[in-house]
């Protein structure tokens, strides 16, 4: 065999682990709940087929085969545990699993389970992205780690951790009742956002680290949707994303330099995503349940408008902020919804909206503090102006952020 | 004395970095203080660079403090009339960059820093380190006293500076070190300072 097509097999296995690898990992901890060793066992069947298939040529089923391999790595795995009493249960549920077990590709999809799982009420509500990148993206540690701001050891070790509590905490891989579904729906939904969120605030197209999250939260996003079809909030979430993701060019100018929404070029938002989120929005209506994601994805379908009719609807905007502020009354929310008031009924009518937060909630909030310098200068504060975006300034994490800030400042 | 004037000290200990020495000088900025109920815990953040021998320095600001009093060598150094630890340098680049006029967004960015700091409650103490030419380096060996010019060790990254915080858990370090105007330019090492009772036994 050569090189050539070497490279391809590499190629094939890297499309496959990325394509399977969520499906696999969840299809061989259903019943075991053994995330961890579901996980290193799909792992020793990946480094199996970078040895086997450029020598044996692809299989017809490629994951089949990986799941063949990984279960009986998995089995070894377990046995060689060597914990009887905690891995007994495990290998009888392997055992009596494998006997419907045929070679076929057809095999059930438990994604939806699993991130059921991730993002269950007995894990740390921190821990439910970071499971979530790792076990259905097959993401590295070291890698989550830098997105949160952890040390890769620390990172390594709260997943251990919450795999262990997948594992004996009596955790059931299983899709929640209808009663309990809106509650346990919303905080999968929060933590595909969450991952989506740090990917956007992370030095949009200068970090390809960041971006690929963002991407890596979509992805997310239509796995669920595929999953769930009928959830209103699983495709307000998925138009919310496109939304903001079809703006992710203008954001810089070519030097780096950032650029906030209101100055985008907006010509040089991307149509076909604008598109794909309206249609999912339009659905969202039609299944008749407003959420929050819906809401924040309305906002964002204003401020698309934009690039049709050249002007924004702010009153728009503050409307259906007042309607999100009911549902979701966050910082973030309550300082978007000044920073709208204040387009629409002028700067002194935001300011009286940021004056209503308490401000020990946002001594270390940098977008509050950028709004409330802006509206401050518009108003002709200048000193205290000039005192908010120190913090703002002083708040910021990304470069450019903060070289606007102080430009802004002068 | 002020914690903040108390910290000038350190900067002599940490120069060197060696534990001891370093644990001497943070207990002198301990203040003790601690917020209602919530275990705090205080972090060093060193900030350092990359200093590339070919940079000419422009760090001749007036706030660096006197590093070395007890070089023989070092007469007299400029001693700074008041801290402000938003000038803290970082780097070689950040040394360029360095102008005495106050309206330079670079020193802009470190003061909003310090601000942001100060108005979250979670600033202790903090200061800024001339560059590591101007270091020069002690040691006693059988006896006998060794001077050198230069910094303690030769390598690409030298401290230049240092902040204290008080913080409830290392993941608001990071967070914190993330936002400093250093960590886009040279590096920012977070570190817990060693328990109260270790401290105490450096300095009886």
């Amino acid at each position: 065999m050569n090189e050539i097509n070497q490279e391809d097999t590499h190629r094939i296995i890297e499309r496959v682990a990325r394509e399977s690898y969520g499906r696999l990992v969840a299809y061989l901890s259903a019943n075991t709940r053994d995330v961890a060793s579901a996980e290193d066992a799909l792992s020793n069947a990946l480094v199996a087929a970078l040895t086997a298939w450029p020598r044996d040529g692809v299989p017809q089923s490629p994951e089949a085969w990986l799941l063949t391999a990984a279960r009986h790595s998995f089995i070894d795995l377990v046995r060689h545990r060597q914990v009887a009493e905690a891995s007994e249960p495990t290998l009888r549920l392997l055992r009596e699993n494998s006997m419907e077990m045929t070679l076929s590709a057809e095999f059930p999809d438990e994604r939806l389970k699993l991130l059921f799982v991730c993002a269950h009420p007995a894990i740390d509500p921190a821990m439910h992205t970071p499971l979530m990148l790792q076990t259905v993206l097959g993401l590295d540690a070291a890698r989550i780690a830098h997105a949160f701001l952890v040390s890769p050891t620390t990172m390594g070790q709260r997943l251990v951790r919450a795999k262990t509590k997948i594992r004996d905490g009596g955790i059931q891989f299983e899709v929640p009742q209808e009663r309990e579904l809106p509650q346990r729906l919303d905080a999968v939904l929060e933590a595909i956002y969450a991952a989506f969120g740090i990917g956007w605030d992370d030095m949009a197209g200068v970090d390809q680290r960041g971006r690929d999250l963002s991407e890596e939260a979509i992805w997310l996003g239509r796995v669920l949707l595929e999953l769930m079809p009928g959830e209103a909030e699983v495709r307000g979430l998925l138009a919310l994303m496109l939304h903001c993701e079809a703006r992710r060019r203008a954001r810089r100018g070519p030097d780096g330099r950032y650029i906030p929404l209101l100055e985008q070029d907006s010509q040089q938002w991307s149509l076909p995503l604008i598109e794909e989120a309206e249609g999912h929005l339009a659905e969202a209506a039609n299944l008749g349940h407003t959420g929050r994601f819906q809401l924040e994805a309305a906002i964002q379908s204003v401020h698309a408008e934009r690039a049709r009719s050249g002007r924004t609807e702010w009153t728009a905007v503050v409307l259906f902020y007042e309607q999100l502020i009911r549902i979701s009354p966050t910082l973030g929310t309550r300082t978007g919804y000044a920073a709208a008031v204040a387009e629409a009924n002028g700067p002194e009518a935001g300011l009286a909206v940021l004056d209503g937060i308490d401000p020990e909630d946002v001594s270390a909030y940098q977008p509050y503090w950028a709004v409330r310098a802006h509206l401050l200068q518009r108003l002709g504060k200048t000193s205290e102006a000039v005192d908010a975006f120190d913090r703002a300034i002083g708040l910021a994490e990304d470069p450019a952020v903060r070289q606007f800030l102080l430009h802004r400042r002068g | 004395m002020t914690a903040l004037k108390k910290c000038k000290e350190l900067v002599t200990f940490l120069k060197n970095r060696s534990l001891e020495s370093a644990l001497a000088g943070i207990r002198r900025c301990d203040t003790g203080r601690t917020r209602d109920g919530v275990r705090q815990i205080r972090l060093l953040l060193e900030i350092s660079g990359d200093f590339p021998k070919s940079v000419e320095w422009a760090g001749s600001h007036p706030s660096y403090i006197q590093a070395h009093k007890c070089a023989r060598n070092c007469s007299q150094r400029r001693e700074a009339d008041a801290i402000r630890p938003a000038d803290l340098p970082h780097s070689p680049e950040e040394f360029a960059m360095r102008k005495n006029d106050y309206s330079d967004p670079h020193l802009g960015a470190w003061r909003a820093y310090y601000k942001a700091l100060v108005e979250a409650g979670v600033y202790v103490g903090a200061n800024a380190l001339e560059v590591p030419e101007t270091g020069t380096t002690v040691r006693l060996r059988e006896g006998k006293r060794r001077v050198q010019d230069g910094p303690f060790a030769d390598t690409k990254e030298q401290l230049a500076g240092f902040i204290i915080l008080e913080l409830p858990s290392i993941d608001a370090g990071l967070e914190w070190a993330a936002r400093c105007p250093g960590a886009s330019i040279g590096a920012v090492e977070v570190r817990p300072l060693a328990p109260e009772a270790m401290r105490r036994g450096f300095t009886g």
